[in-house]
């Protein structure tokens, strides 16, 4: 046993990472909670990881991942159904299949296979749900090892579900605390119109409090709420103070009308109090819904900010902060002229239309990623406080819609 | 002795190198067994093995089992050469097949060894240069971490956690399981 301490602390640094190069990212990750010497290795020597050069990006955490475009988080089909995976190999080559009955391949994180849905993720804990889950929620850590099993939330239909942290309140005394938001939308049959449910689970009860609902929600005389923004679980956001927002959209009463307006809707864990906040002025109505243009993210400071993305080219784009500044409303933090980021724009010719996905904000580092080019040929990441953003341009390329 | 080897006898005497472990124990090992061993082909190139070869950094029973993946490795790679021209197709990917077969059990068995002599071997085959054992025995480690919390990778290795609470916080906060 004193031979493998001692070999364990005086292995050169590169036969550390010639071992840690088999590992997936989940793997990684957690070797990297080891020790010191571990996590330095692997942090330190993260570009040697790198399968791919568009596949991991060292500057905004461990286990980032992409591939064509999406799939963060990979499913792989074992025995006809899905098991969350959470990597991305690490092999430089694909990985030879294992041999049937093989355990490996079973391996991972100790979520109950029928647990197969991610439905929210937030330092360090996962939420998975699933079809085959029986109304069961699975809320673990995979770096740790710890695996609860909870009762799915009682909203009718489908909801999206937002998981809040200790870390996000600060007044809270645990940092082991999570509380789960889930969130849907409920209609105003007489009335039209309709408003959010809600429900909250705390840690510290260990159960639901009750259902509840918003006032039928409205913007401006005769703008009711027809739907959630998106509807993806990568669009609730969760700000400083426990608050989990989401943005909603409001159409006019009118028959002939087809104005549409939108607002951020919001909830606060703890209080269970809900309000709406406007958009920065005439970023909120929009005609073309064929594609989303907002998204939410958080500021340094974790306060909500809304990225307006260029729907057309020669737009820029927009980071805008709620409270910035120290008043209370919207302030215009930067513009990002995404165009000028694209190599041979705009000699290669303006009618080319290019286009900007995003598909996910990494609260950590405040950064939002996704697709941009004429096919969604690069890997962009970009900063809501600052930072230039970073254009990188994918082997394999991804699917832009 | 020591002028055996020279002249034209040299490549009908079955060229045998001899190395010399940490503790002075002697091995001799053909010279086909012993070029696996990038460290030790690029000796015999230089013709600087005359006398035997030192190797300060291993120890008689690292360098027994060494020897040994070597021996069986270096067969296989002969048997290959051989017969890769005599034999049809069919026969010769049954023979392969076979061969890769008995290989892989060898390997098996070969990393049956407790963790102290498997970080030996990794050191042993890192410094010896031999690509295959190297892979091999870094993969093995590879494979017992996997699906491990840090928890039990540290109890696996005897590691001390040398992490802060806090810090423990910071890394688990850096991993967002990003989801679609």
């Amino acid at each position: 046993m004193e031979a493998a301490e001692s070999w364990v602390s005086s292995l050169p640094t590169d036969l550390l990472v010639a071992i840690f190069r088999r590992l997936d990212v989940s793997d990684l990750i957690r070797c990297a909670g080891a020790s010191r010497l571990w996590r330095r290795a692997i942090i330190g020597n993260a570009s040697h990881l790198r399968p791919r050069p568009d596949c991991f990006l060292p500057d905004l955490f461990l286990g980032f991942f992409h591939t064509k475009g999406k799939a963060w988080l990979l499913l792989e089909r074992v025995q006809g159904r899905f098991v969350p995976q959470h990597t991305f190999s690490f092999y430089q080559q694909p990985p030879p299949a294992p041999a049937a009955g093989d355990d490996r391949r079973r391996r991972v994180v100790r979520v109950p296979p029928r647990h197969n849905k991610p439905l929210s993720s937030r330092d360090g804990f996962l939420l998975h749900g699933g079809s085959a889950a029986d109304g069961e929620l699975c809320l673990s850590n995979p770096l740790t090892g710890g695996c609860r099993l909870l009762p799915a939330a009682a909203l009718e239909e489908e909801c999206l579900y937002a998981l809040v942290t200790g870390h996000d309140v600060v007044s809270s005394d645990g940092m082991e605390e999570v509380w789960i938001l889930a969130l849907n939308q409920w209609k105003d049959e007489v009335k039209g119109g309709g408003g959010m449910r809600y429900q909250v689970f705390s840690s510290e009860s260990g159960e639901w409090g009750p259902v509840k609902c918003s006032p039928n929600l409205e913007v401006e005389e005769g703008m009711t709420m027809e739907k959630m923004y998106g509807g993806e679980p990568t669009q609730l956001v969760v700000c400083r103070g426990g608050a989990v927002y989401c943005l909603v959209v409001f159409k006019s009463r009118g028959p002939y009308d087809l104005r549409r307006n939108r607002c951020v809707f919001a909830v606060d864990v703890r209080t269970e109090r809900t309000w709406t906040t406007e958009l920065p002025p005439e970023r909120s109505c929009r005609l073309d819904q064929a594609r989303s243009d907002l998204v939410l993210a958080t500021s340094e400071d974790g306060g909500l900010a809304l990225v307006v993305l260029p729907t057309r080219c020669g737009q820029e784009m927009e980071a805008w902060v709620l409270g910035g500044g120290g008043g209370g409303g919207w302030t215009l933090r930067r513009r990002i002229d995404v165009g000028n980021l694209l190599p041979g724009y705009p000699n290669l010719g303006r009618e080319r239309q290019w286009l900007v996905r995003i598909c996910g904000f990494c609260p950590r580092s405040g950064c939002l990623f996704g697709d941009v080019g004429f096919d969604g040929e690069y890997f962009l990441v970009v900063g809501v406080d600052g930072g230039s953003p970073c254009l990188i341009k994918k082997i394999i390329r991804g699917d832009l819609y | 002795m020591a002028s055996a080897g020279s002249g034209d006898e040299k490549a009908a005497a079955a060229a045998m190198i001899t190395l010399i472990s940490s503790d002075n124990e002697k091995f001799e090992v053909t010279e086909a067994t012993a070029t696996l061993s990038q460290t030790i082909r690029h000796m015999i190139e230089d013709g600087c093995t005359d006398g035997g070869v030192p190797l300060p950094n291993v120890t008689s029973k690292i360098l027994a089992r060494v020897i040994e993946y070597c021996k069986k490795h270096a067969t296989a790679a002969a048997g290959e050469e051989g017969s890769s021209s005599s034999f049809s197709d069919a026969a010769f990917l049954e023979v392969d097949r076979a061969f890769l077969e008995e290989l892989e059990e060898f390997d098996d068995a070969f990393l049956e060894v407790d963790r102290a002599t498997l970080f030996d071997l990794i050191l042993a085959a890192n410094y010896l240069d031999i690509k295959g054992l190297l892979n091999l025995t870094c993969q093995k480690v590879a494979d017992s971490v996997k699906g491990k919390t840090p928890e039990q990778i540290r109890e696996m290795y005897n590691i001390v956690n040398d992490l802060t609470p806090e810090e423990e916080a910071e890394i688990r906060r850096e991993t967002q399981w990003a989801f679609e």
